[in-house]
């Protein structure tokens, strides 16, 4: 690892304003697991860390205005163990633990997890699904924008350098329900070949709104809207399972790798689209057939 | 640019001066001389550097030693008092090592499982140990070790050292 200069800011003022001088080559750090490994293989090399370990107010689980708010130095762990998680989403501790390991939990941040970007991170996947959101502070500003057009290529994010995710913004659940898998064909704490998360909304005993949400097959989360709209308005039963999981297939964009070629990811999130809808049309109560 | 810093490791207070880029695990093994944690992989999936960290598993190699300042680390060093810790001893009952590297981290690891859950299932113990890889035991005697030490410890009541 190449020499760099540490600054470690207590609020989140001090923070901003340090965002608003730096240079091109500062970065932020929070739990470690993602820069520090990419700075390990040279694949980064900032001149600058800022930590936000210290930065007060950054950290927590709390329900406001309506939303699940996931503040950005929160670690997986505690949210896998909050139980106002767990009480709104199951679908998210369910995700985190199919996430790395229970120590590197321990290490990684939420925040950290949505602003590092790789394709591969399989908590993304569940918050689109969720509509979640991402609040975004800089010096004097903040946005919001959906998870959903969050990211932009391979690591590549909207978030501009002076920008500071602050926090992840979940909506509550509407009737329905919501299921995620991560297939790792050699072992759990891998990265996936695909991962796959669907939720669907119900209304009147149809489905209301769909979200079918891939990671790990292309060049960010992918959101299949062309699968989602097969579901518009009906009752789910195989055939139609068969077809959104063609069509979500289809939106994909895999690497060959350890993890499969890609020809074989792709058939796989075929196949895990298939199974992750029926799953959870028949949690919601909306799947016709066995 | 060095940094002060002030970390308790088992026990004893060291005041240091480091550079920003110093991992834990470098500051532990070269500066004090504490070579329990190991370097594996490197990359935070092997789990032989696990130290605990205010009590919680950390992965000492993706850990920046001046995020340390004025935190509580353990390593397998400080485990044992005038005996060994309940953990290590059980992992010697049942055979729980063979070469040995993975073993302080597979002991930390034992300590914090245990540590928020005192007694795991089977599958409670292979799921939080999937971060700690060893190519020697095939895992079995690990799983008896860690179910022996949850024991053990469930009949010494306030042991938790």
């Amino acid at each position: 690892m190449r020499p760099f200069n540490l600054l470690s800011p207590e609020s989140e003022s001090e923070l901003l304003e340090m965002l608003a001088e730096a240079g091109d080559d500062t970065r932020l750090i929070a739990g470690g697991t993602g820069i520090l490994n990419l700075m390990k293989q040279r694949l980064a090399s900032p001149e600058t860390l800022i930590s936000l370990h210290r930065v007060e107010g950054l950290s927590g689980i709390e329900m406001c205005d309506g939303e699940l708010c996931l503040k950005a130095m929160t670690t997986l762990r505690d949210i896998e163990a909050s139980p106002l998680v767990a009480g709104q989403w199951p679908v998210l501790p369910a995700t985190l633990q199919e996430v790395a390991s229970p120590r590197i939990r321990h290490m990684a941040t939420i925040g950290g997890a949505i602003a590092h970007g790789d394709p591969n991170q399989d908590t993304p996947v569940t918050l689109t699904a969720l509509d979640a959101e991402v609040l975004i502070r800089k010096r004097g500003q903040a946005r919001r924008v959906p998870l959903g057009s969050f990211y932009t290529d391979y690591y590549e994010t909207t978030l501009a350098r002076d920008e500071l995710v602050h926090a992840v913004a979940v909506p509550l659940p509407q009737p329905g329900a919501a299921r995620f898998h991560k297939f790792a064909p050699r072992s759990l704490e891998d990265y996936a070949c695909v991962s796959v998360a669907v939720r669907l909304d119900v209304v009147d005993g149809v489905c209301a709104a769909a979200r079918i949400c891939l990671g790990s097959v292309g060049p960010t989360i992918i959101r299949c809207q062309e699968a989602e709209a097969l579901l518009d308005l009906r009752r789910i039963d195989a055939a139609i399972a068969e077809a959104a999981a063609a069509s979500a297939a289809a939106s994909t964009d895999p690497l060959d790798d350890t993890r499969g070629s890609a020809a074989y990811k792709r058939r796989m999130a075929a196949v895990w689209v298939r199974r992750v809808l029926t799953s959870a049309a028949q949690a919601a109560g909306i799947f016709d057939g066995v | 640019m060095e940094h002060e810093i002030s970390m308790t490791v088992n026990g004893v207070v060291h005041d240091l001066a480091v550079p920003a880029e110093r991992l834990l695990l470098d500051c532990l093994r070269n500066d004090l001389d504490i070579t329990g944690p190991k370097e594996g992989c490197s990359v935070g999936v092997c789990g032989a550097c696990t130290v605990l960290v205010e009590g919680k598993p950390a992965s000492a190699c993706l850990l920046l030693a001046v995020r340390c300042d004025g935190m509580s680390i353990c390593t397998i060093e400080g485990l044992a008092g005038e005996s060994l810790h309940p953990i290590q001893q059980a992992f010697v009952d049942q055979g729980g090592f063979q070469c040995g590297i993975c073993t302080p981290g597979m002991v930390l690891a034992t300590k914090a499982l245990l540590d928020e859950n005192p007694n795991p299932s089977d599958d409670e113990i292979k799921h939080y140990m999937m971060g700690n890889l060893c190519r020697c035991t095939g895992y079995y005697k690990i799983v008896d070790a860690i179910r022996a030490a949850a024991a053990g410890l469930e009949q010494v009541p306030g042991d938790g050292a």
